[in-house]
């Protein structure tokens, strides 16, 4: 606020507006604030103009006998009374279950046992110290000297009072009769739904060593593990291991079933071995056109151990060089065999062949019966349509 | 007239005018075959194509062998991207493959080493 000075008075002079139009919209604001709330839109009234609106009028406009001819309520009763009466539902876990058996707990029931026990009383009707007891048991021992000695007693007891007293007025002071238990007091009888504290006591929220419950989160299953499913574990892969590993010749897939115990389909992985009597895969053969018998021979790569490559071998062979291999003597043609047999690119610029641009190779497909060609990429190409085989 | 079958080269073809000493131009689709005159296949090895072999009617074998087939045979050709032996794909016996048996001078048929 500034004071500016008027003759010998000082009078106040109004803040400076602010140059952000502030001012401005606040007195928009109270302008419009001073008109009071405004109708919800959804208030105002309209003629009805859609199917929805007749039915609301038709509605409102329904006496309550009529209305309870139309409604459902007491067959849906009927339908809840039949569900309820089913008891809870499979699957649910047994805490979320509504309507469900009685709560079993360990621990609730050694109490209920040790509370239907009753303590030995002694001629007088006092409860008899057994020093022996109490000394294995320690809450009782505590409880019951508490309640001879009266340190701890609810009912506080000086030790003269407790001198003049008689073994009966004992008695009915602490509500001793022979034969039975000392009433308890009403907040410590039990009564499922209150601690000897007098708190509330639910015992369902507190966590205890029960039986295992295993519960589903996502897709795993999580539980305790135990003797049993580790023995299970442990005679499942027995099991596994005594059956037999066929590890040569031929495919092996890895993974004894083809869906896991959820129903999940297990990835399968191939393995090829190579082993007695079979033929590796993607090894081709070589075709011979054998000169002597005028037929064409097919002799398979796999073994090759010359010291020159195959192709330099193939290459002399095609030139009409004499060449000799596996009893073979002819000219080469052409890798040949089945389609799963085809050679890749990296086989054929390396290995046996070894022989450097693979673009250009022939190979007679026996499973197509074609002969194709690869391509510079290294690519099986149909060489009269260019399409990929 | 005797022609040659292709395969494109490793790189994309985009071929539009492959042989620059050549006065035939030739269009080749991405890895697709073109047949080229034989008279261009020296260029066309220039210029990166795989050659595969001979294309034409029967009557046409002997042309190739005396052509394009000549320069295979001669061995000056140190950087061929294919061996041999020489292919040929006869029209007149249907779209067949075959290859050229140097030490008798035949056509056969790589199927059963019949010649043909």
């Amino acid at each position: 606020m500034t004071h500016i000075y008027s003759g010998s008075f000082t009078k106040r002079a109004p803040p400076p507006a602010y140059a952000d139009g502030r001012d401005e919209c606040t007195k928009v604001l109270k302008r419009i604030l001073a008109r009071g709330p405004r109708r919800p839109d959804s208030l105002a009234k309209r003629a009805p103009s859609t199917d929805l609106d007749v039915r609301a009028e038709v509605a409102i406009s329904l006496t309550d006998h009529e209305r309870a001819l139309n409604s459902h309520a007491d067959e849906a009763f009927e339908e809840v009374k039949k569900v309820h009466a089913t008891g809870p539902r499979h699957g649910l876990l047994r805490f979320a279950a509504q309507g469900d058996d009685a709560f079993e707990s360990k621990s609730v029931n050694m109490v209920k046992r040790a509370h239907g026990r009753a303590l030995p009383v002694s001629r007088a009707g006092l409860p008899s110290i057994d020093r022996d007891l109490a000394k294995r048991l320690g809450k009782v021992r505590v409880n019951i000297e508490a309640l001879v000695g009266g340190a701890n007693l609810r009912k506080s007891l000086s030790g003269a009072e407790w001198a003049r007293m008689s073994p009966r007025e004992r008695q009915d002071y602490f509500g001793i009769r022979k034969g039975g238990q000392p009433p308890q007091s009403s907040n410590a009888s039990w009564d499922n739904t209150h601690a000897n504290t007098g708190a509330g006591n639910n015992w369902r929220d507190e966590t205890e060593m029960g039986e295992t419950v295993t519960a589903r989160i996502g897709g795993q299953v999580i539980g305790v593990p135990s003797q049993t499913n580790m023995q299970a574990a442990l005679d499942a892969i027995k099991k596994d291991l005594r059956r037999p590993k066929n590890l040569l010749g031929g495919p092996i897939t890895v993974g004894s079933a083809d869906h896991d115990e959820d129903g999940d389909e297990l990835p399968r992985k191939r393995l090829r071995l190579r082993g007695r009597g079979s033929r590796v895969m993607g090894v081709p053969n070589v075709r011979i056109y054998n000169s002597s018998s005028g037929a064409v021979t097919d002799v398979t790569t796999q073994g090759w151990e010359g010291p020159e490559s195959l192709a330099q071998m193939l290459s002399f062979a095609s030139f009409g060089g004499t060449w000799t291999w596996q009893g073979v003597n002819g000219l080469y043609v052409c890798l040949s065999g089945t389609t799963a047999n085809r050679p890749t690119l990296a086989q054929l610029q390396s290995g046996v062949f070894n022989k450097g641009p693979a673009a250009g190779t022939k190979y007679l497909d026996t499973t197509l019966s074609l002969l194709i060609v690869m391509d510079g990429a290294g690519l099986w190409r149909n060489p009269i349509t260019g399409a990929l085989v | 007239m005797t022609t040659t079958l292709f395969l494109a080269p490793p790189n994309p073809v985009t071929v539009s005018a492959v042989f620059s000493d050549s006065a035939n131009s030739y269009q080749a689709s991405a890895n697709g075959p073109v047949q080229i005159a034989d008279s261009d296949f020296l260029a066309a090895l220039d210029s990166g194509f795989i050659p595969v072999g001979g294309i034409g009617p029967t009557s046409g074998r002997a042309a190739w062998l005396a052509g394009p087939a000549a320069a295979i045979w001669s061995g000056n050709l140190p950087n061929l991207p294919v061996a041999p032996p020489l292919w040929f794909y006869d029209q007149t016996l249907g779209g067949k493959m075959i290859f050229y048996d140097v030490t008798t001078s035949t056509w056969r048929d790589p199927a059963n080493g019949n010649s043909v």
